[in-house]
């Protein structure tokens, strides 16, 4: 958001005191923080992922992995393209740059399409969020993931509109970088939130 | 001006007065049966003495630093003839001497810690079991016995093994006794086995300072706990974590007795109540106990008739056996200069005032509460029976609260 | 002092333009306070309002004080009681200490590296309102209809603040209102670490190397990164709590196997490197006072140091010290108590420097070298007491009693206010050109002293009697109505410490000496330029050759390790350079932005306590404005033809 500001306002250029920009440096500290947000659901999801009482509505009974799976796939489809954006905006070729943004959006919200209507589907089934610990554990820990996905698909929609205008310059390859580094973040997160939900936890309770 | 040294002197002297003055900490003698420095019992005696020592190592260390501020202050003052010091930047032996130094210290500290956590970290062998359950703002305590009868009004006989009892719990002098602090009832099956926790609460702390250090009562939770008195006589407890609005009320009371008067005190707390309160066919057994079981509904939340079970408020079977009410915070008896109850004096008239309106003597948080609390039906403590009741609910007169107060303090 | 504090009580009706898309271009004036970049006035701002806090937090306390000045106090009702504690600590935590050190940071951090501003201008302004718009969020639950404070204590333990508000557990929305409030500090707070630690890594003048940068700035780094990963933790819990309050999740109910450990683990993972964050700016200011006083250079700089990024590392280690009466077993607790004790080597290593900074030196023995060595005292006994409550079973007898009220009092008012008040007296007259009065100063730091020692010495001993923390009220015949009446009596002592301070900043502004550049003989590079800065800092980027290096412009060492005055001139050479340099400077531009996007919050805030939608709506629909607006505005405005 802010851009190299005070560096580029100035009438002697800062140098940069570790080589990587203002901003990329602030984004890298944020991603960090946030990543620690996410750690502490994930511990209250390991926490609570055996804990569910006799009776009620079990996750792994509504788990339907082969369509998270493919999701899952799509989101991280969406990085290859997030990347290809990038590279083309570095090499100043726009109308790629639309193109690779807008695919990587539009893989961003079929990801989130998928995870309203598993959301759905499981309400329905009867696990909800108030079903038990884990149910908690798993709506929250999911659905904040499911916000930083829809706020990365608004940010990269704002960056298609700009480069529409055609405001999107070749030097603002940065903005672009930026986007992408918060996207990939949000992909290597889910990587480990379906690694632990989708894959450990089915193992760990094994067959009932 | 004063010389150098008398100025040296002087701060040696302010040392000394705050030395002693943390002295006089290590030495209070205040005896107000929940002072920490005055332990009654093996547990706390093991605490105090870990501590003692480690306490004169902090005033040490406490009283070098502080005079070593006070005195390079004043010696080192910039006046004329020293006003351009040597710039010192530091010394390599020094750091090493003051990082190794604490460091020794500190290891000192942690041995004889880790060895009192351990020794006091031990499971008994056959102990008293006592189950303290920390409720908004009261305690239960569900002592286990050997088994014993209950009858009910209707003649139904049930084998039981707990008694159980609010506020006050009687241990006997010398033995070790396991506490389980804990802030849920459990649900127990028809064959006695446990199946899931019921009406939990917040979390509280059980302490009895001068048997013991804190024992959390943490929801979902078991926390056991030894407790020891050397000698037979009331200790006062406090509930030690933040548990909402009456926290600072919600006191208890630990009574330690010969093993005969103990044994004496199971049996009789294991009898059924001194009056009926239903007939065989479950009925009321008379006016008072209309009004307690119906125009009031006080069974509700009350087991009156049963030393076995517990509710979502005190058993009052044998109320009349206890010194205190609400939370311990009133006496139930006059008290002897000793602090003895005498049990020809009750308080009724106090009695009477809380069952009138509790809300009214402590804070509580239950405006609109009647009958067994539930979702949606908020009702932290007594609610009040002369103020806020709820439509359609009978409003108590004061006659009615002191016909309720005799009774209950028939129910020895 | 007039325009910032009107303009704090003006805020909440923000200056509206009609078309938002004129850039505000006045950096003077009273509403330039609602939209300037300029660090050093972000740093007034926080600092000012931090300060606001401290009296409405002193004055929360002052009524805790009155209430139990005697056995059975009426002063107030448990209810009320219960309220002011909860907001004394929140508002002494999050909306006295940490804005406190945020705003000393903000006007000093580019100063003392030789930069012009920090990193993110917009972002910075951004941070002071997030945190001004929390702080009012949180206070606004004591208006009569939002049905009190919150009253789960500053720590908020699940299930008492958790559990849905109709299970009765803890009546009103204080508990929501503390959650969202603080989850919107937070956001605050981690965009201006993010700020600080971009700004030191990056924007340190040519020659500004790690080891040439002054300690405060290494204590602030250290800081922002424990701020940035403490927070979230602590957000993450606040969550729990919200979702458990409000929209039936069970994340701490335990009749369905919810654990309400799991919340005070996460809390104290956050909450003692919290504590950290509140002692290690202080830590920062003395090492700063302690050579300039004493006129030698900090003894043991690199060992300072290190044992700041030591004392922040191990900081993570040892959250459970606050939850040893919980039942964690045996090992737990040894291994955390251990850990605990440990602290105390890098923690007294920096003491033994700073005595030895002192050792040998010529002191001039004006307020902040006072407050300097004040806090070396009265911290060294709080750190001490906590030490005490490292040696876990005698912790079971001290925790939730006085005894912990005394420690943390120790080294928080004793430490850290002491450092803050020491700091002020230091650099006002590099804020305002003036110098605050010395004399009134020295009454303020013996009064305070006194004051603060009756208050919270006796607590000890309470404590060790058995006197439990968090009671409204306690019984006589327990032994404790004397000490707690000179406990009481300290807190009037203190209040009118803390009125001659007041008296001493509002008059000293205007009335003060004036100070000159240089007041005290500095040794960084804040002294190097006039007092107050120019808007720009410095008219010429300076070149650093050496830690202090403002310093040794100044003097020099002879072989005997002497002070040798360098002549004149040579120092004034590279520092003031004239004013008019500043007009090739091209500072970033004012906006509102920072402001429009940040008055989304409270909005949101509401929503969520009360779960209305449509206001959720008009608060995000403000939040995008305002971050669209802001992403689309170039930092710096075009030069005006
Ligand atoms: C500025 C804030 C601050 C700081 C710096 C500290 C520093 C320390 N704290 Fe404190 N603490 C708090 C703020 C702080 N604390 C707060 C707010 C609480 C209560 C929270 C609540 O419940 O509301 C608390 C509670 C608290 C507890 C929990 C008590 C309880 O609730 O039961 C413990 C337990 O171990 C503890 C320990 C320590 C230790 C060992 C240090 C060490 O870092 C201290 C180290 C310093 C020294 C030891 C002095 C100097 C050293 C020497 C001179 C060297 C020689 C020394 C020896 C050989 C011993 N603290
Ligand atoms: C930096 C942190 C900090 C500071 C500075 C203070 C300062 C003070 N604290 Fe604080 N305190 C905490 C942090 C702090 N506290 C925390 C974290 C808790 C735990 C809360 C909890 O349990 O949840 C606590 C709890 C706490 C308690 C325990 C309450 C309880 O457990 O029941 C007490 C009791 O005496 C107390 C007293 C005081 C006093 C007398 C001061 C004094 O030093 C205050 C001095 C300041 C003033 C007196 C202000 C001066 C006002 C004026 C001069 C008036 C001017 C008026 C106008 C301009 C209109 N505090
Ligand atoms: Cu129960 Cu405090
Ligand atoms: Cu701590």
């Amino acid at each position: 958001m802010e851009q190299v500001a005070i560096s580029a306002g100035h009438d002697t250029a800062q140098h940069s005191g570790t080589g990587v920009s203002n901003t990329k440096l602030a984004i890298w500290l944020f991603l960090s923080s946030d990543f620690l947000f996410f750690g502490a659901f994930i511990s209250a999801f390991l926490l609570y992922a055996d804990r569910t009482p006799a009776g009620a509505k079990q996750l792994t009974d509504e788990l339907n992995i082969p369509f998270t799976s493919a999701t899952s796939f799509i989101l991280l489809m969406s990085s290859l393209t997030m990347v290809l954006a990038l590279a083309a905006i570095q090499r100043g070729d726009h109308r790629r740059v639309r193109i690779w943004i807008l695919a990587t959006a539009l893989f961003g919200a079929v990801f989130i399409g998928g995870q309203v209507f598993e959301f759905t589907e499981f309400v329905r089934n009867g696990y909800a969020l108030q079903t038990s610990t884990q149910s908690s554990a798993f709506f929250v820990l999911t659905g904040l993931h499911g916000a930083h996905v829809t706020i990365g698909i608004i940010w990269l929609l704002s960056l298609w509109g700009l480069s529409s205008q055609g405001r999107l310059k070749t030097e603002d390859a940065p903005k672009v970088e930026l986007a992408g580094l918060y996207w990939h973040f949000v992909d290597v997160i889910w990587i480990v939130i379906f690694t632990v939900i989708y894959l450990i936890t089915p193992l760990t309770q094994g067959t009932k | 001006m004063a010389s150098f040294k008398t100025k040296w002197r002087r701060s040696a002297v302010a040392a000394g007065v705050l030395a002693a003055a943390l002295a006089l900490a290590g030495c209070a003698t205040n005896n107000n049966g929940e002072n920490t420095l005055h332990p009654k019992g093996t547990e706390a005696r093991r605490i105090l003495s870990l501590f003692t020592p480690i306490f004169w190592v902090a005033v040490f260390v406490g009283v070098c630093v502080l005079t070593a501020t006070l005195v390079f202050a004043i010696k080192f003052r910039e006046r004329p003839g020293n006003t351009n010091p040597k710039q010192i930047h530091g010394s390599t032996p020094l750091e090493i001497g003051w990082t190794i130094v604490p460091a020794l210290i500190l290891v000192v500290i942690a041995v004889f810690t880790i060895k009192t956590i351990f020794q006091m970290d031990r499971t008994l062998k056959n102990p008293i079991e006592v189950q303290a359950v920390g409720k908004q703002w009261w305690w239960q305590f569900n002592t286990k016995t050997d088994p014993y009868k209950v009858t009910a009004a209707d003649g139904t006989q049930t084998t039981a093994t707990e008694i159980v009892t609010a506020n006050e719990v009687h241990i006997p002098v010398g033995k070790n006794v396991q506490i389980n602090a804990q802030a849920c009832d459990k649900v127990i099956d028809a064959k006695g086995k446990q199946t899931g926790l019921t009406n939990c609460n917040v979390i509280h702390s059980f302490w009895v300072p001068e048997l013991n250090g804190k024992a959390d009562a943490v929801p979902g939770r078991d926390h056991l706990w030894i407790i020891e008195a050397d000698k037979a006589g009331t200790y006062l407890g406090e509930c030690a974590e933040y548990c909402g609005l009456s926290h600072a009320n919600m006191h208890f009371r630990v009574i330690a007795e010969s093993p005969d008067d103990y044994a004496k005190w199971v049996k009789q707390q294991q009898k059924g109540p001194a009056q009926a309160l239903l007939t065989a066919d479950n009925k009321p057994a008379g006016n008072v106990q209309n009004l307690i079981v119906n125009k009031f509904g006080c069974v509700g939340c009350h087991v009156l008739t049963d030393p076995s079970k517990y509710a979502f408020a005190p058993n009052l079977t044998h109320l009349a056996s206890r010194t205190t009410f609400a939370s311990g915070y009133f006496d139930l008896y006059a008290r002897d200069k000793a602090g003895n109850p005498i049990y020809s004096q009750p308080n009724t008239q106090k009695l009477a005032d809380w069952i009138y309106n509790a809300p009214g003597l402590l804070p509580m948080e239950s405006k609109d509460c009647r009958l067994p609390p539930g979702p949606n039906a908020p009702c932290a403590g007594m609610p009040s029976f002369s103020q806020n009741t709820p439509k359609g609910q009978a409003t108590m007169t004061k006659d009615e609260a002191m016909q309720i107060a005799q009774y209950l303090l028939d129910q020895k | 002092m007039t325009t910032v504090s009107d303009a704090i009580s003006h805020v909440e009706q923000p200056h509206q333009r009609v078309d938002l898309l004129h850039r505000p271009t006045k950096s003077t004036g009273f509403w330039s306070w609602f939209t300037t970049v300029d660090h050093k006035k972000i740093g007034i701002l926080y600092v000012v309002t931090a300060f606001v806090f401290l009296l409405v937090g002193g004055i929360e306390a002052l009524l805790i004080r009155l209430q139990l000045a005697g056995p059975n106090g009426k002063v107030l009702t448990a209810a009320m009681y219960n309220q002011l504690f909860t907001m004394h600590g929140t508002t002494m935590v999050f909306l006295m200490g940490m804005p406190l050190a945020v705003g000393f940071g903000n006007y000093l951090l580019p100063l003392m590296i030789g930069a012009r501003d920090v990193a993110f201008p917009r972002l910075n302004m951004f941070g002071y309102w997030a945190f001004l718009m929390g702080g009012l969020f949180v206070y606004s639950s004591f208006l009569p209809w939002n049905g009190g404070a919150p009253n789960a204590g500053w720590f908020g333990y699940t299930p008492l603040s958790s559990a849905p508000i109709g299970n009765g557990f803890l009546p009103g929305h204080g508990a929501d209102f503390w959650a969202v409030g603080l989850v919107m500090l937070g956001i605050g707070s981690t965009t201006s670490a993010i700020n600080f630690i971009v700004t030191v890594l990056n924007m340190r003048a040519p020659g500004m190397t790690f080891l040439r940068m002054p300690v405060f700035v290494w204590m602030m780094l250290v800081t922002a990164f424990l701020t940035l990963f403490a927070l979230p933790v602590v957000t993450a819990a606040l969550i729990m709590v919200y979702m458990d309050r409000n929209w039936g999740s069970n994340f701490f109910n335990s009749a369905i196997g919810g654990d309400p450990l799991l919340y005070q683990h996460l809390f104290w993972i956050f909450g003692h490197p919290e504590v950290y964050i509140l002692i290690l700016p202080g830590m920062g200011i003395i090492s700063e006072i302690l050579p300039v006083f004493s006129r030698k250079p900090l003894f043991g700089y690199t060992v300072v140091i290190f044992s700041g990024i030591a004392i922040g590392f191990m900081g993570w280690g040892v959250w459970a010290h606050h939850m040893f009466a919980t039942g964690l077993g045996p090992i737990a607790v040894s291994a955390f108590g251990l850990s605990t004790m440990l602290i105390a080597v890098p923690t007294g290593v920096k003491i033994f420097n700073w005595l030895g900074t002192v050792w040998g030196g010529a002191i001039r023995l004006n307020t902040p070298m006072l407050f300097a060595l004040g806090f070396i005292a009265m911290f060294t006994i709080g750190g001490l007491s906590g030490v005490l409550h490292s040696v876990v079973p005698a912790d079971t007898q001290q925790t939730d009693t006085y005894f912990v009220v005394a420690h943390f009092h120790y080294v928080l008012f004793g430490g850290t206010v002491f450092a803050f008040f020491g700091g002020l007296f230091y650099w006002f007259p590099k804020v305002y050109g003036r110098m605050m009065n010395d004399r009134l100063g020295k009454w303020t730091f013996w009064v305070l002293l006194v004051g603060f020692n009756l208050t919270f010495f006796p607590m000890h001993i309470l404590g060790l009697e058995g006197q439990p923390r968090r009671t409204y009220r306690y019984g006589s015949g327990l032994g404790w109505d004397t000490y707690n009446r000179i406990a009481s009596l300290g807190a009037f002592v203190i209040a009118i410490g803390v009125l001659l301070l007041l008296v001493n900043m509002v008059v000293s502004r205007k009335h003060g000496q004036p100070a000159g550049a240089d007041p005290w003989d500095g040794r960084t590079l804040e002294w190097s330029i006039p007092s107050p800065p120019p808007e720009f800092n410095f008219a010429e980027v300076p070149e650093v050759e050496a830690r202090d290096d403002w310093w040794h412009r100044k003097y020099t060492e002879d072989d005997r390790g002497l002070l040798v005055r360098l002549p004149s001139g040579a120092a004034e050479a590279v520092g003031h350079g004239d004013a008019e340099a500043g007009h090739h400077i091209h500072l970033p531009s004012p906006s509102y932005y920072p402001l429009v996007l940040s008055i989304g919050l409270p909005i949101l805030g509401y929503a969520a306590v009360y779960h209305t939608l449509w206001l959720g709506i008009i608060g995000a629909i403000v939040l995008t404005f305002g971050a669209y607006a802001w992403a689309i505005e170039p930092p710096t405005a075009e030069e005006p033809a």
